[in-house]
Order: C-alpha cells, then sequence, then structure tokens
C-alpha cells in the first residue's frame, strides 16, 4: 500500500483529486495569513468622514474669528470635542499610529490650531490676511490626515 | 504524485511580481516627489506672502513668526503622510505578490 499522501489509491481513492483540494486549501491558509500582516490600517469611512467634518468646522470657526472670541466660547468648545472624538475613533483602530501621530502634532497645545486659537483670545479679535493665512496652514494639516486616509487600501466592508 | 513544476510556477510569479513592483513603487515614488516638490513651493510662497503682509501692514511682526513657525508642523504633517501612504503602498504590493503566487501556483496543478 502507498503511503505518499499524494498517490491514489487507499488513502485518496477519488484518484488524487483530493490532494488537489488539499494544495488549494494551504495555499488559501497561507495567503490569509499573510494577508493578516499589514502595515498600516486600511481604510476607515468613519475615519475620513470625521476628518473631513472637522476641516470643515474648524475653517468655519476660524473665520469668526473677526468677532470677539468671548462669543464664541460655546463653538469653540464644541469644536474641541468634535476633534476629540475623531481622535478618540481613530486611537481604537489598530496599526493607524501614523494617523494618531498626525492627530497629535494638529492638537498639541502649541500647534497650528491652539497657537490660532490663543491668539484669538489674547487679542480678543484677529485681522482677515492673518486669519485666512492660518486657515490655509489649519486646512493643509487636515488635507494631510484626509489624504492619508483616501490611501489606505480599501477592504470591501470599509467603503 | 502530482506533477507540480515548481519552476514554472516561479518563473510565471516572478514576471507578475516584477511588474507589480515596478507599477507600484514607480507611482508611489512619482507621487512621494511631487509631493515633496509642492511642498517646497508652498513653503517659498508662504514666505514670500508673508514678507509682503508684513511689509504692507496687513499682519504683525508677531503674525508673521507665528505663520513662520506653521511651516514646521507643516512639514511633519507632511513626512507623515508620506510615511503612511509608503507603508499602504508596501501593503498592497505584498497582497498583490501573494495574488500572484497563488494564481500561478493554483494554474500550475494540472
Amino acid at each position: 500500500m502507498k503511503t505518499n499522501f499524494f498517490s491514489p489509491g487507499i488513502l485518496t481513492p477519488n484518484g488524487g483529486k483530493g490532494a488537489r483540494s488539499i494544495f488549494a486549501g494551504a495555499l488559501l491558509v497561507a495567503a490569509a495569513l499573510l494577508f493578516a500582516c499589514s502595515t498600516i490600517s486600511t481604510y476607515d469611512q468613519a475615519a475620513y468622514e470625521h476628518a473631513t467634518n472637522a476641516k470643515v468646522d474648524t475653517l468655519a470657526l476660524m473665520d469668526k474669528a473677526t468677532g470677539s472670541y468671548s462669543s464664541r466660547t460655546k463653538d469653540i468648545t464644541a469644536l474641541n470635542l468634535e476633534l476629540d472624538k475623531a481622535y478618540e475613533y481613530d486611537k481604537g483602530r489598530p496599526l493607524n499610529q501614523i494617523t494618531m501621530t498626525s492627530w497629535d502634532v494638529l492638537r498639541r497645545p502649541k500647534g497650528i490650531l491652539n497657537r490660532f486659537l490663543t491668539s484669538w483670545k489674547t487679542s480678543g479679535t484677529l485681522n482677515s490676511t492673518f486669519i485666512n493665512d492660518k486657515k490655509a496652514h489649519v486646512g493643509r494639516e487636515f488635507d494631510d490626515i484626509i489624504q492619508l486616509e483616501s490611501g489606505k487600501i480599501k477592504t470591501p466592508q470599509a467603503q | 504524485m502530482a506533477n507540480i513544476d515548481v519552476n514554472k510556477i516561479l518563473r510565471t510569479a516572478e514576471q507578475g511580481i516584477i511588474h507589480l513592483a515596478e507599477t507600484t513603487f514607480t507611482t508611489y515614488k512619482t507621487q512621494a516627489i511631487a509631493d515633496g516638490k509642492a511642498f517646497l513651493t508652498a513653503a517659498k510662497a508662504d514666505l514670500t506672502t508673508y514678507t509682503q503682509q508684513l511689509a504692507m501692514g496687513q499682519i504683525t511682526l508677531d503674525q508673521f513668526k507665528d505663520l513662520m513657525q506653521d511651516e514646521g508642523d507643516l512639514a511633519k504633517m507632511d513626512a507623515l503622510k508620506e510615511a503612511g501612504l509608503a507603508h499602504a503602498a508596501f501593503d498592497g504590493f505584498i497582497n498583490g505578490v501573494i495574488g500572484i503566487m497563488i494564481t500561478a501556483a493554483l494554474s500550475a496543478i494540472p
């Protein structure tokens, strides 16, 4: 009796077709394991929406800086809450450290946005030229986060 | 024993992988270089713009310094984006290689 696993005979009564199935199955299992070894998170539609919505809301709030800071404290609090939520959502995703570091740069106390808010608070109001310059910078920061998310691999269930 | 031509599998896979590598990394490299040039262009434009605004009294000296300070964070953010996109390109390449190997192997099984 042949004992070669791939030989037709008593161990493979269907003429060796079982060997092909087993070999194919082994390849698929190996592929599944290797697919799991990603180096960065895959695309997440919710994360993309969080970032784009936050960009729009942040730039809209910055436009209000021609008016008094004290009249916008609720809006500023709401924006910070929105940014916190986007941050926490991304924090929970595996292999997402680069995006998290990007959020840290954007939100850090001495970062572009918070220095803008501090200037606004200190001065009371800001001139439109400075506001537009800062909006361009804040917009670019958000664009980097958004473009990174958009550039991640899209799986069928993530879209 | 099933007659599997391993050398044929490897030859087929190699050709597919080379093409995939050229496509993936040429695309990524081209985009990364373009992004880097865009950043330098924007930084140079910012310096010119803010200097003119300061000279014309449209912004204060403190605001000028603040805006120039922003360039550091902008550079960091761009670098992080490029690093992330490099990871995504690598992952996409690896996924493509696995797909090529599976296709080559399955097609070689008699």
